[in-house]
């Protein structure tokens, strides 16, 4: 098995805010990010799987298409909070990358979504290789 | 258990346009017009070993040794190379990272005095790495 890690960013805002709070109790839960700002997320995606012995790549261009499509395109220059993946849940980097998740791992011509890194600035990120059972 | 890794740099050039010899046979191998061009790149090579620290050196393995072993059996081999041609098996192997990465696993692997060969991690860019733990994995 090999794997293959392939680094995007993009860049989207949101405002933190759970839809279950009121305005007064979300202000004290996330403080700053109750406001409306923005990040240069970055994403690592990472794919496990066999070489292509034709290509000697594991990734076919339809898969690296698919991510841009999906994901970068999809969430780049975007508002987060008016995407419909976020009118129950707020876009904290946890859902965001549970939802990114959601997007690829579907996504599986010869590969498998083996894990996900979300940088939402130089000092947070947040990790995730689904719910597998280890 | 332990994991050292120490990191190297070397640079080559490539095309996935194939070797002399593919296109005496007239093989053709794939890839975008970009990849057919010859190119470089400057890799960035982590070669991790893992095992138990020696009570008396107080080490895994002797970084000054995994240094010397490295650089020989893989920097000097590929370092300011043509791929394609200069650099076997890439005579008539793509010289894709992936293919590139298991060729070091493969010169590297059982040549260490000390400690076990757990992991290479090959970037081609500060973008695109890829990563291999020997076939058992």
């Amino acid at each position: 098995m090999l794997y293959v890690t392939r680094r995007y960013s993009f860049s989207a805002a949101h405002q933190l805010s759970a839809p279950q709070l009121s305005r007064e109790e979300n202000e004290k839960l996330y403080g700053k990010c109750y406001y409306t700002h923005g990040h240069e997320y970055i994403l690592e995606v990472t794919w496990k799987g066999k070489v292509n012995p034709g290509t000697g790549r594991l990734l076919s261009s339809d898969i690296e298409d698919a991510v841009q499509e999906k994901v970068i395109t999809f969430l780049g220059h975007s508002y987060l909070n008016k995407k419909a993946i976020f009118v129950h849940q707020p876009p904290t980097g946890e859902n965001l990358l549970k939802e990114i998740w959601g997007l690829l791992s579907p996504v599986n011509e010869g590969v498998q979504l083996h894990r996900l890194k979300l940088s939402e600035t130089r000092n947070n990120a947040f990790e995730y290789a689904g719910e597998k059972i280890n | 258990m332990i994991f050292i890794t120490k990191t190297f740099e070397f640079s080559c050039a490539h095309s996935y346009d194939g070797s002399p010899q593919a296109a005496e046979e007239g093989r053709k191998f794939p890839g975008d017009i970009l990849s057919k061009e010859v190119h470089g790149h400057n890799y960035l090579l982590e070669v991790t070993v893992k095992g138990p620290v020696d009570q008396q050196s107080g080490m895994v393995i002797n970084l000054t040794e995994l240094k010397r072993i490295v650089q020989e059996r893989v920097i000097h081999v590929f370092d300011h190379r043509f791929l394609n041609w200069e650099v076997p098996p890439f005579n008539e192997k793509l010289p894709t990272s992936e293919n590139i990465s298991v060729e070091i696993w493969n010169l590297l692997d059982g040549y260490f005095p000390r400690g076990t060969l757990h992991r290479i991690r090959l970037y081609e860019s500060r973008d695109f790495y890829i990563e291999y733990f020997g076939e058992r994995d």
